[in-house]
């Protein structure tokens, strides 16, 4: 039995002369909410497409829950899947699209429908059809069908794109508590990087269709914890310099004589003025830390949106 | 599969189109046969059950083009509404969902025939006068019946390979136009002007053999080609389609 619910090895999609994904390795383990992040035209929901079956890949594989090829089928049964945005019949009712699936699916328990309804916060709709709702209800209902058959993985792409701050929150809760109580596995696209980081256990990065990394939570906030940074002559004598003037073992000392100082945040003067009555030549200090979107900025190469 | 059809069935049975649909039809059907009853009623006494009855031979073209209606009914649109993502997506089988809409556009069709086929027959039946040709009447709607389903058929199955193929419903429908009626007459021209085996590929299509089935009353080998003709085309079809949309890009 495998803990890793999507496995991708070296994912390709090609249209024409145009590389939409190159080679793409992710792993999504058991119980992970896993932030996909890329600006526009990145390859993330083309990743999504070629896992959800909606396109073939040119290249590559793709192993859900373990299984791979043909087999790929059924165990999409088990996901959950949000692409794009929620697509439904648009002369029908919440109810009716949502009835509609579940004969599809075979899902047993006329209740399903009414349940998930009420989870999403549509159950009072009547007879307004889809074509009629706000783009927020629309996301609801889409999510609403990818709650109905109870998945353990689901597939999310841009899913909060017009839900009001209430409905974003709302939303939030629901994707926390699904991951908590029902230890779904999620894997969520998204532009608001904010949002994904209240969310997210895992990152993936993606650009210009070729993966650029893959981080959990813990090591991301690792590397943009606040610190001071200086460069140096000699890191060795610097560090000697701020154990005795400072009494302060908090830093780290990196490659090309770099060293990064985790306390004194608020005092970078007195760092720099420490060091340079102790003789350590100063060539650089600066104040550094970042959040999810500085970090993908800087990973990316530039302020882009994204 | 049975799930897949019965929520096909759910769709088109839960929308107004098909009631809308077949209330046009039946409107149009109790207009002939109240024309007739008219003409009844006012003296002609050529008029009766079996010159009204027949008038459906003739009419059984229709049934061809009403495929077009039919496979829209079952297909709806999906790549208007990008919902066939929601099928793919869940690990439905792409055949599947090709064959589970073709039997649906089938059943549907085949309701729709059978509705207003008793609607007409039994419309002039209560209100035309009978004849000892009564008989004869329904022998000649069985016998053009016997006929036109396979040829109905095998049109379901092109028509359906176009809305499956081509991603414009109104362009798909006009490609399954083009190809039941524009071509024989193409094929026609073709015939006269560069070779006759065009003309011989002609008495070959659905819309010529409808046309024909009356010239050819009660020759059951007649029947038996419109069978091998309909069955070819639904076959071959639903073939080619199945295999172009086993690789087409859902959105």
């Amino acid at each position: 039995m495998t803990d890793t619910v999507l496995a991708t090895k070296g994912l390709t999609k090609r249209y024409g002369s145009h590389l939409a994904v190159d080679r793409a390795e992710l792993q999504v383990e058991k119980g992970q909410i896993y932030g996909l992040v890329g600006r526009n035209g990145a390859g993330k929901t083309t990743i999504i497409r070629m896992i959800t079956g909606q396109t073939t890949p040119t290249a590559g594989e793709i192993s859900l829950f373990g299984a791979t090829g043909k087999d790929l089928l059924k165990l999409r049964a088990r996901t959950g899947v949000m692409v794009e945005t929620p697509s439904f019949y648009p002369y029908l009712t919440a109810r009716q699209n949502l009835e509609y699936y579940r004969i599809q699916r075979g899902i047993p328990g006329k209740g399903t429908v009414d349940q998930v309804l009420e989870e999403t916060d549509l159950a009072d709709t009547g007879k307004k059809v889809f074509k009629n709702f706000s783009l927020g209800m629309k996301q609801r209902l889409g999510l609403a069908l990818a709650l109905m058959n109870r998945p353990d993985f689901l597939l999310l792409d841009e899913p909060i794109n017009g839900l009001d701050p209430e409905g974003i929150v709302e939303f939030r809760n629901l994707l926390l508590k699904l991951n908590q109580e029902r230890q779904t596995t999620i894997l969520i696209s998204s532009h608001i990087l904010p949002e994904l980081a209240n969310l997210a256990t895992c990152y993936g990065f993606i650009d210009k269709g070729v993966m650029l990394e893959q981080i959990s939570a813990r090591d991301l906030q690792e590397k943009c914890r606040a610190c001071i940074e200086v460069q140096v002559e000699d890191a060795a004598s610097a560090a000697l310099v701020l154990e005795q003037k400072l009494g302060t073992r908090d830093y780290e000392v990196l490659p090309g004589n770099i060293l990064r100082l985790y306390s004194f945040l608020d005092q970078p003067q007195t760092v720099s003025r420490v060091l340079v009555e102790g003789g350590a030549a100063l060539l650089s200090i600066e104040s550094r830390g970042a959040n999810l979107e500085d970090y993908f900025l800087s990973m990316i190469g530039g302020v882009r949106h994204a | 599969m049975r799930n897949y059809l019965a929520a096909e069935c759910y769709k088109v049975f839960h929308r107004k189109y098909f009631y809308l649909a077949m209330l046009v039809v039946l409107a149009l059907e109790g207009l002939i046969v109240w024309g007739c009853w008219f003409t009844w009623s006012n003296g002609n006494t050529t008029m009766d059950f079996y010159s009204a009855a027949v008038t459906m031979v003739m009419l059984m073209s229709i049934g061809l083009y009403a495929t077009i209606i039919t496979g829209d009914m079952v297909f709806s649109e999906q790549y208007k509404y990008n919902t066939m993502k929601n099928e793919v997506a869940y690990g439905v089988p792409r055949w599947r969902i090709y064959l589970g809409k073709l039997a649906v556009a089938t059943l549907v069709a085949l309701v729709a025939a059978v509705v207003m086929a008793v609607f007409y027959i039994g419309g002039c039946w209560l209100l035309l006068p009978h004849s000892e040709s009564d008989g004869e009447a329904l022998n000649a709607i069985g016998y053009t019946l016997a006929g036109s389903l396979p040829l109905w058929l095998g049109a379901q199955g092109l028509v359906l390979a176009c809305y499956f193929l081509v991603r414009n419903t109104t362009l798909a429908a006009f490609v399954a136009v083009a190809l039941l009626g524009v071509l024989p007459p193409v094929l026609q021209l073709c015939g006269l002007l560069i070779n006759p085996v065009f003309e011989t590929i002609r008495q070959f299509m659905p819309a010529v053999m409808l046309e024909s089935l009356r010239n050819y009353a009660f020759q059951w080998d007649y029947v038996g080609q419109c069978w091998i003709v309909g069955l070819v085309l639904l076959v071959g079809s639903t073939a080619v389609g199945m295999i172009v949309f086993q690789k087409k890009e859902i959105r």
